[in-house]
């Protein structure tokens, strides 16, 4: 700011925002904010002291803040959760296939949702994303059983292995073969309705983008990666961010309805293991269980929020 | 024993009067009168066993009760998948119930921690419902063990007689016919049925489409159950022996059983996907196996039964029903959850004092008074039933149009087992009136194709009474299964199993379990000291 | 028509190979859905693929038991006015916090991202919500279906990042028309918008016609029960291994297994969302508009 011989009043330099000015214009801003606020503060706020659940030995009774801590300053839970000789090859089985599922389910409804952009006809588009989207509607209580009868070894999945002359695959004995029927499924389980939010991006795209670039002699290629890919990086790196939460959740109802003994040393993760320690009935252990998980969703959360903040030069990331 | 006899009269003398009383007809008897032991009407919440969902108040057993008893009951009715949690969430919020049901030892443990139920000495039961009292130190001793936490009783455990009835396994006679074989006794006889069962074509059609073995459930409790059963092993559950408590997994003769399946896997007699999990159902309608484990009595008459709907594939298909075939020693068997079924209790409201004996007297006056029970399982004569003294079908009576679904009979709150204890009356029926009810042709099979040896239990009936089961033995259990599985397929070798198993049992926490269960044996005893059985 | 390279050609018919087999293989759960939903005992029990229903061995005895009671039509409405009020309550509440948050001059906006981000992370676990579900006195109140609804993270965050890609010069030009927050909102911008919000109003819509959860955990009185608590109750009930499997043998009089049972109710659930689906389905795939002239 150069400094200015003459003296101005106060009346001609620009009004300093008091925090009144500011709420006044903020207001049907914040108006916005309210309901929702409101629901968030009686729905999830009031209760979450149940967080403290997990370090206490919880008497109805007394309620959450009248109970006694639990013993070993308030970890004996979480001692409990990690001490089991198990839990390490679950936290690990729980991370591989997070990892697995990211790895393929994150491109895929990507990929799905620009071969339907690139159809032109109306209602072959329209009716095979409805199609895709069903897998969504079933529970795995339902898709286990069909999965189970048609890649058992003699199912038919199988006979049609066997026609082409290959040997049956022991899909549900076989700690590999399980893996990649359990990925592979849950992928294609959630790949239609995790392609609607993408869909939906790319129907905003300005068709005129396109024209143009297809004038300037721009190949299909260079479209995708220079007008389609970018108009919805927002939308994936948001989805990305908000899916890193629930990193340590690797499908319960899926491995829990597929799974069996024989494929324990891969598939059996935290949610099929604490439910086994919560056979006695007690609470706490579940509450530490989730705040577990939910400390290292945010972990991941923040984490990725920062990194790809940084890499987009703060034009992305949710918070 | 001289306690069983002066049972016996004293039961024979209250079922006496209670026949008596039951003559008088319609209108409250006087043995029913007896129970009402004032005019105040006292209003009972009651959170019954989950059976009866969504029938709502005013069901005609409710008000039949609480004309009988003078109490005004209401009823707390939760679905069975989140029962525990909404009787917690419930209990958390400070509304207690006056009766409330406890599906297994654990909740009662859990509710006497939370202090939410009430202790009930064995006088109180023994002094308002007397006859229940002898009749499960008779009958069930062992049940009450579900109820007792810390040297004290916390509740009034039932039976369930399904559960102490040995399990029928079957065979298709046209098959036997066809291969020319007798329905097997030994494991031998049924190792040869089984083979020409898959190799000699039994369903005729030139085709090696059959299977050998297959299991009704991937639930341990089938696991092979006939093999280890012959040998008088439950491998999952704890056992007594030679008045020891032993893990049956670790009994040796575990690796005899093992080579004997693991040469029948190797014959292809079982079926590849017993791991995975086949339904047994699907293979036996579609006659790809002709043994059926753990088969459930066929009602001939019903067109729906599952014989019936095999005939519809193959009208000359047949049962020929077996008990678990005999090993080497004599011994039979497969697993059964042993007759003790869950607990009754009594919430902590304050007014325990006037609402247990009225509970209690409740409990006594549908236990021996036969039509009181009738009445509140399957409702009244001419309304809701009829007799058929038929001589097929399960039952000697059917119910009537408007009462035939078991939607109408939610909403009538009528349920129709004898068997097992239900949500109006979590007092079992005894085991005579069960027998009673059922139709000739059913006792007569039950007759045959059961038998008490051929029962095996846990030592404990449910394993979970073991304090540190929750942490350490599902996951064992798994560990073995498949171990067991490995050694069937023929990876391993059959000699591996105990060593290889020790090991995992060692460093999973099994010698913790082992001394809590020790240790249970021992407050199992202080338990029948203070019934004063055995 | 504008002209497409060989390349693009072959890609084309790639595209549509590898759509073709993705549609194939999620049509198949709906068929055998629907083909155990209407067959017999025997063509439930056979194996087979199930992709169509056995010619003879048909019966809509599945349906019948789950539509046989009045109780269902009750359960309908309370799952209809939960659909049509929840949704519409829940978009608006989204929508609203979202459009806010991509505001770039909204005060203390860290905050609230914040206060919103954190709840998708952690909860205060099953007792406490119940608790205080009661403490505010929504046990067996329909109010209990709509109200914890109105706001999810996940929804918001998208609706955000949605909003924010409209361009901001749209907002400076109706503030120069002397336009407030809520005109622009609702002239401009949600026109606009109309991918996101049939996008939300899908997703909250599914979640509200699927939901049986708050339904078995807040409602104890029987006639305010959802449909899909109904409908469950009528699965579990015929489940061949009961708890009394005397009582099951009796139930078994019409042509049932837990199977056919299962399948009906789920096609009971999915049909009424498949007949709606295009309607929405229109505002967040863009047709066929290439050569169109835009402004």
């Amino acid at each position: 700011m150069k400094k200015s011989a003459v003296i101005v009043s106060d009346a001609y330099l620009p009004k300093k925002k008091t925090l009144a000015t500011r709420l006044k214009t903020n207001l049907p801003l914040l108006l916005m904010i309210l309901p929702g606020f409101l629901a968030l503060l009686f729905f999830h706020y009031k209760p979450i002291y149940g967080l403290l659940i997990a370090f206490k030995n919880y008497k109805f009774k007394l309620g959450v803040f009248g109970s006694p801590w639990a013993a070993n300053n308030g970890m004996e839970h979480f001692i409990r959760l990690f001490g089991g000789n198990e839990f390490a090859g679950v936290l690990g089985n729980t991370l591989w296939i997070s990892l697995l599922r990211m790895v393929f389910g994150w491109p895929s409804p990507i990929i799905l949702a620009l071969l339907l952009n690139e159809i032109r006809c109306g209602w072959f588009k329209k009716l095979t994303q409805t199609l895709t989207y069903i897998p969504h509607f079933f529970s795995w209580v339902v898709l286990a059983g069909i999965f189970r009868m048609m890649f058992s070894s003699v199912g038919p999945v199988n006979s049609l292995l066997g026609v082409f002359g290959f040997e049956p695959i022991p899909f549900y004995s076989n700690n590999t073969a399980f893996l990649v029927l359990l990925i592979s499924t849950a992928v294609w389980q959630a790949l239609g309705s995790s392609a609607v939010v993408y869909i939906a991006a790319l129907s905003g795209v300005d068709e005129s983008l396109y024209e143009a670039a297809y004038i300037d002699g721009a190949s299909k290629w260079k479209q995708v990666l220079h007008i389609t890919l970018p108009s919805i990086m927002g939308t994936i790196t948001t989805v990305t961010i908000m899916n890193l939460a629930n990193v340590l959740n690797a499908g319960f109802d899926q491995v829990y309805n597929m799974y069996n003994y024989s494929v324990y040393d891969v598939s059996d993760i935290l949610d099929t293991y604490s439910l086994r320690l919560l056979a006695d009935g007690r609470y706490e252990i579940g509450a530490a269980l989730s705040f577990f998980k939910s400390f290292v969703g945010m972990i991941f959360v923040l984490g990725s929020n920062w990194f790809i903040k940084k890499i987009s030069k703060d034009e992305y990331g949710i918070l | 024993m001289k306690m069983k006899k002066v049972l016996s009269i004293a039961l024979a003398v209250v079922f006496a009067i209670g026949m008596l009383a039951g003559c008088n007809g319609g209108g409250q008897s006087e043995l029913a009168k007896s129970y009402v032991d004032s005019d105040e009407t006292l209003a009972l919440t009651w959170l019954g066993y989950p059976t009866l969902a969504g029938c709502g108040e005013g069901t005609d057993t409710e008000l039949l009760l609480e004309e009988k008893f003078n109490v005004d009951i209401k009823p707390l009715f939760y679905e069975q998948e989140n029962f525990n949690d909404k009787k917690t969430m419930l209990m958390a919020g400070g509304d207690v119930p006056d009766f409330i049901y406890e599906l297994d030892p654990v909740n009662v443990y859990n509710d006497v921690d939370q202090d939410f139920i009430a202790e009930v000495p064995y006088e109180t039961i023994e002094q308002y419902a007397p006859t229940l009292y002898a009749y499960l130190n008779e009958y069930a001793p062992a049940a009450w063990s579900y109820s007792r936490y810390m040297d004290t009783n916390w509740g009034v455990p039932n039976v369930n007689h399904l559960n102490g009835i040995s399990k029928t396994n079957a065979y298709r006679t046209d098959w036997l016919k066809a291969v020319g074989k007798e329905a097997p006794e030994t494991l031998d006889e049924m190792h040869d049925v089984i083979y020409a069962f898959v190799h000699d074509d039994p369903d005729g059609d030139g085709k090696d489409d059959t299977y050998g073995y297959a299991m009704q459930s991937t639930h341990y409790q089938d696991f092979f159950s006939e093999f280890f059963g012959a040998y008088g092993i439950l491998p999952f559950d704890w056992q007594e022996v030679d008045g020891e408590i032993v893990y049956g997994g670790l009994r040796e003769e575990c690796t005899e059983v093992l080579q004997i399946i693991a040469d029948w896997y190797k014959e292809g007699l079982i079926h590849p996907d017993f791991v995975a999990g086949v339904t047994q159902e699907t293979l036996v309608t579609t006659s790809q196996i002709g043994y059926i484990q753990k088969v459930s009595y066929q009602d001939e008459s019903l067109a729906t039964s599952q014989i019936n709907t095999l005939r519809q594939a193959v009208p000359e298909a047949g049962y020929t029903y077996t008990l678990a075939p005999k090993g080497p020693d004599g011994l039979r068997g497969q697993r059964c959850w042993g007759l003790a079924c869950h607990v009754a209790s009594f919430g902590k409201t304050g007014e325990e004092n006037v609402k247990v004996p009225r509970i209690l007297k409740m409990f006594e006056g549908l236990f021996t008074d036969d039509a009181l029970m009738t009445e509140v399982h399957i409702g009244k004569e001419g309304k809701h039933w009829e007799k058929t003294g038929a001589s097929a079908g399960m039952y000697s009576y059917a119910m009537k149009d408007g009462y035939k679904e078991s939607a109408q009979q939610r909403l009538a709150g009528l349920e129709i087992s004898f068997a097992a204890p239900s949500f109006f009356s979590p007092v079992t029926p005894r085991k005579d009136l069960f027998m009673e009810k059922m139709s000739d042709s059913y006792r007569t099979w039950l007759d045959s194709y059961t038998a008490e040896d051929a029962v095996l239990t846990d030592a404990f009936y449910k394993v979970e009474i073991i304090p540190s089961t929750a942490d350490y033995l599902e996951d064992l259990r798994n560990k073995q299964m498949k171990l067991m599985a490995d050694i069937i397929q023929g990876t391993k070798d059959a000699s591996a199993y105990i060593p290889e198993f020790t090991k995992l049992w060692n460093n999973g926490g099994g010698d913790i379990m082992l001394e809590e269960a020790k240790a249970q044996g021992d407050v199992l005893n202080a338990m029948y000291k203070d019934l004063g059985v055995k | 028509m504008i002209q497409r390279t060989r390349g693009e050609k072959i890609f084309n018919v790639f595209n549509y190979i590898i759509l073709i087999l993705i549609g194939v293989t999620t049509l198949y759960p709906l068929l055998y859905t629907f083909s155990m939903s209407v067959s017999t005992k025997l063509a439930a029990e056979s194996g087979g693929l199930h992709i169509l229903p056995t010619w003879g061995q048909i019966t809509l005895d599945p349906y019948k038991l789950v539509f046989q009671n009045v109780e269902i039509w009750r359960a309908y409405g309370y799952t209809i006015f939960r659909t049509v009020v929840g949704t519409v309550g829940a978009v608006l509440v989204t929508c609203f916090y979202g459009y806010a948050l991509s505001r770039p001059n909204l005060i203390w906006k860290k905050f609230f991202v914040g206060y919103i981000t954190f709840t998708m992370l952690f909860s205060g676990g099953q007792i406490p919500i119940y608790l205080n579900i009661r403490d505010l006195g929504l046990i067996n109140s329909v109010w209990v279906y709509i109200l914890p609804m109105l706001i999810s993270a996940y929804n918001t965050v998208v609706a955000r990042s949605f909003f924010a890609g409209i361009p901001e010069a749209l907002n400076e030009s109706a503030k120069i028309d002397g336009a407030g927050e809520f005109r622009t909102f609702f002239q401009i911008i949600v026109p606009l918008s109309k991918p996101i919000i049939m996008t939300l109003a899908l997703w909250i819509a599914v979640a509200h016609w699927n939901a049986w959860f708050d339904s078995m955990m807040y409602i104890t009185d029987q006639k305010k029960i959802v449909v899909q608590q109904y409908i469950q109750r009528i699965v579990n009930e015929s489940a061949t291994e009961r708890i009394t499997d005397l009582g099951a043998a009796e139930n078994a009089a019409a042509n049932l297994t837990s199977e056919t049972v299962k399948s009906g109710s789920i096609m009971v659930t999915i049909i009424p969302i498949l007949c709606f689906y295009p309607f929405v389905q229109k505002f967040f795939i863009k047709g066929v508009t290439l050569g169109a002239v835009k402004g």
